[in-house]
């Protein structure tokens, strides 16, 4: 229940890191320009993107610093963009959300597989116990 | 001694639900299925809910039925000695959780009393190096209640509104729960369509069910949605026996059994849908941890509400956390009482008396505050120190020993075609032969992956090792202690009915 309790004293260091860049909506697929010159003065030297960041299913993937970063999401989710400078220290850090590029068919299959299943079973056992 | 009833199938419903739906179902379910993939748990944890949840909780709705006693008693009609030990190792393991689970009650009130007031402006911890803006407002309030004397008094409350709620068994447990459980729907509803309502809310909510299929071939989000409904549905603490033992002899708990176990799923969607839609909205990502979703990344969210939002929907998150714990802790308590009295034979105002004085002891103990050791502000209070190791064993080696031994138990000595029959006895949905090779050999293998799985890790460095400030060994004594009360005390007790007895 309360398993990597001690993540949370170490991460709320990172919560609030300075912030930068503003980015218009980000959507999966499509291809965004995000400025970052906010921060040319502090030497940065990379741009390191985790998708679904603080999961067990996060990615990483890593770029060269650019002041206008052309960016293209793969997938919709939280993604955290994190601007180091060379000596690997965090020069600024964000979380921004990746909409969907449409709607996505396995996901609305599996919330109405789910749905149905649950809600529907919840019905009728109540109907059936408390007739009882 | 005559057993009393519950009043009405409802009761029992609300009460057994109520059990079942916790913190974890309204704060750890969205966190777990954010951490293994969102939509790619979610299939696992369809298969586990049917492979595992329903066949065990009917099994323990089944034996408190048929036995009409408390977990420790029912469980030695079972299986003898063995099954009273397994029954007592469950209600000492249930204790410590119990302790420690009123003491995060007694943050959540403390956060409910400040979110009517100063929770949505930022505080100063000097205990913990926190200065006023440098943290969010959850964290900053959350150690300011911690690291504070007071928060042994809300401790307190906590636990004498639990005491009050068990005062008459089933009587007042039977008024409160048709109160709180209802209750605990229509707030998550109004917290759904706040969340859908907000930018970008209705697109969480399909992230909560988009599957990442590349995932579903990890092992770690198998054994992640197998633990998840194990724990979700208060398996292993012997609460569904208890509650069980309350109903009239001829209940269909087959279909008892469904209706807690599809009311605390259903509620768990409907959280999940509620978290994920404030996640994406305002881009946070849950950490994997109960505490953390609950005073970090919720207040997080909720704080940039617009206006007066932010005060209500505060509250509203707070008094759901609380009424939802509540009707858990209740039911722990309540399952200990069962215990005590069957087995000494003493009046429900004696026993809720020991169980009050050992349990505030206990539930105080975690709640010490930043007073002991100043190395321990890395890694929180001695008590915050202290309750993430025992919750480690307890909760995540406790409960599936538990089940493990207890599934055993009745498969193998008590018999799963007995079992069986005992379960279709009454019920209008007849159990297949199917339920055998599923309880004999297919559960007690699942349950035993996900507890070696888990012992396997422990010996790269033990758990907490890494974390106990400059109190040497403080994980050990924590491992050795859970070992002592729970097995120690166990084998006691289990043996001291045979003494009476001689």
């Amino acid at each position: 229940m309360i398993k990597l309790l001690l993540i949370f004293f170490i991460s709320f260091q990172y919560i609030y890191a300075s912030e930068c860049g503003v980015l218009d909506k980000l959507k999966e697929n499509n291809e965004t320009v995000i400025d970052f010159s906010s921060v040319e003065n502090e030497n940065p030297s990379k741009i390191k993107v985790i998708y679904s960041p603080d999961s067990d299913t996060s990615r990483e993937e890593e770029f060269d610093y650019r002041s206008r970063f052309s960016f293209t999401p793969q997938k919709a989710g939280i993604v955290q963009f994190i601007v180091s400078d060379s000596s690997g220290e965090t020069v600024c850090t964000f979380k921004r959300s990746v909409h969907f590029d449409g709607l996505p068919l396995s996901g609305i299959l599996i919330f109405l597989f789910a749905g149905t299943f649950l809600f529907l079973g919840t019905f009728f056992s109540l109907k059936s116990a408390l007739k009882d | 001694m005559s057993r009393t009833t519950w009043k009405s199938k409802f009761g029992f419903l609300m009460a057994a639900a109520g059990s079942a739906i916790g913190l974890g179902n309204i704060v750890f379910f969205p966190a777990n299925a954010y951490r293994f993939g969102a939509g790619a748990f979610y299939l696992p944890y369809l298969i586990a809910l049917i492979l595992l949840g329903l066949p065990i909780i009917i099994m323990e709705l089944g034996i408190g039925r048929v036995f009409r006693k408390g977990f420790p008693s029912s469980m030695n009609e079972v299986a003898g000695f063995k099954g009273e030990m397994t029954g007592w190792f469950a209600i000492l393991n249930s204790s410590v959780i119990t302790m420690y689970y009123i003491t995060i009650l007694g943050w959540v009130l403390g956060m409910l009393i400040r979110s009517f007031s100063s929770l949505w402006t930022q505080v100063a911890v000097p205990e913990f190096g926190i200065e006023a803006g440098t943290a969010s407002i959850g964290i900053s309030h959350f150690f300011s209640i911690i690291s504070s004397p007071g928060t042994v008094a809300l401790v307190f409350v906590v636990w004498v509104l639990n005491i009050f709620c068990i005062l008459k068994g089933t009587k007042t447990i039977e008024k409160i729960v048709k109160v709180l459980v209802p209750s605990m729907w229509v707030f998550m509803i109004i917290m759904i369509v706040r969340g859908l309502t907000l930018p970008g809310g209705f697109e969480g909510m399909l992230l909560l069910f988009t599957p990442d299929m590349s995932i579903l071939s990890s092992l770690e989000v198998w054994k992640g949605a197998f633990s998840q409904i194990f724990f979700t549905l208060s398996l292993g603490f012997g609460i569904m026996t208890t509650y069980a033992s309350y109903l009239p002899k001829k209940s269909d708990i087959v279909n008892d059994g469904l209706s807690v176990t599809f009311m605390n799923c259903t509620f768990e969607m409907i959280a999940g849908i509620a978290i994920f839609t404030l996640l994406f909205a305002f881009s946070i990502s849950p950490k994997a941890s109960t505490l953390g979703m609950m005073f970090f990344v919720m207040p997080e969210g909720i704080a940039q509400f617009p206006g007066v939002t932010v005060q209500l929907f505060g509250i509203l998150f707070f008094t759901l956390l609380l009424s939802a714990g509540l009707t858990s802790s209740m039911s722990l308590l309540e399952t200990v009482a069962s215990a005590v009295i069957d087995k000494f034979a003493i009046s429900r105002k004696k026993a809720l008396g020991i169980i009050f004085g050992v349990g505030l002891s206990g539930s105080i103990m975690f709640s010490l505050p930043f007073v002991v050791d100043p190395e321990l502000n890395a890694s929180g209070t001695l008590g915050l120190t202290l309750l993430d190791f025992f919750d480690h064993w307890a909760f995540g080696y406790g409960l599936l020993l538990t089940g493990l031994v207890q599934t055993i138990l009745i498969s193998w000595i008590f018999g799963a075609e007995r079992m069986r029959s005992v379960l279709n006895e009454y019920s209008k949905w007849k159990i297949g032969k199917w339920f055998v090779p599923l309880v004999k050999f297919v559960i007690p293998a699942i349950i035993t992956v996900l507890l070696v799985s888990g012992i396997v890790g422990e010996f790269s460095g033990l758990y907490g090792h890494s974390s106990t400030g400059n109190i040497d060994n403080l994980h050990i004594f924590a491992l050795i202690a859970w070992i002592l009360f729970t097995v120690g005390g166990s084998f006691i007790l289990a043996k001291m009915k045979e003494r009476r007895q001689a």
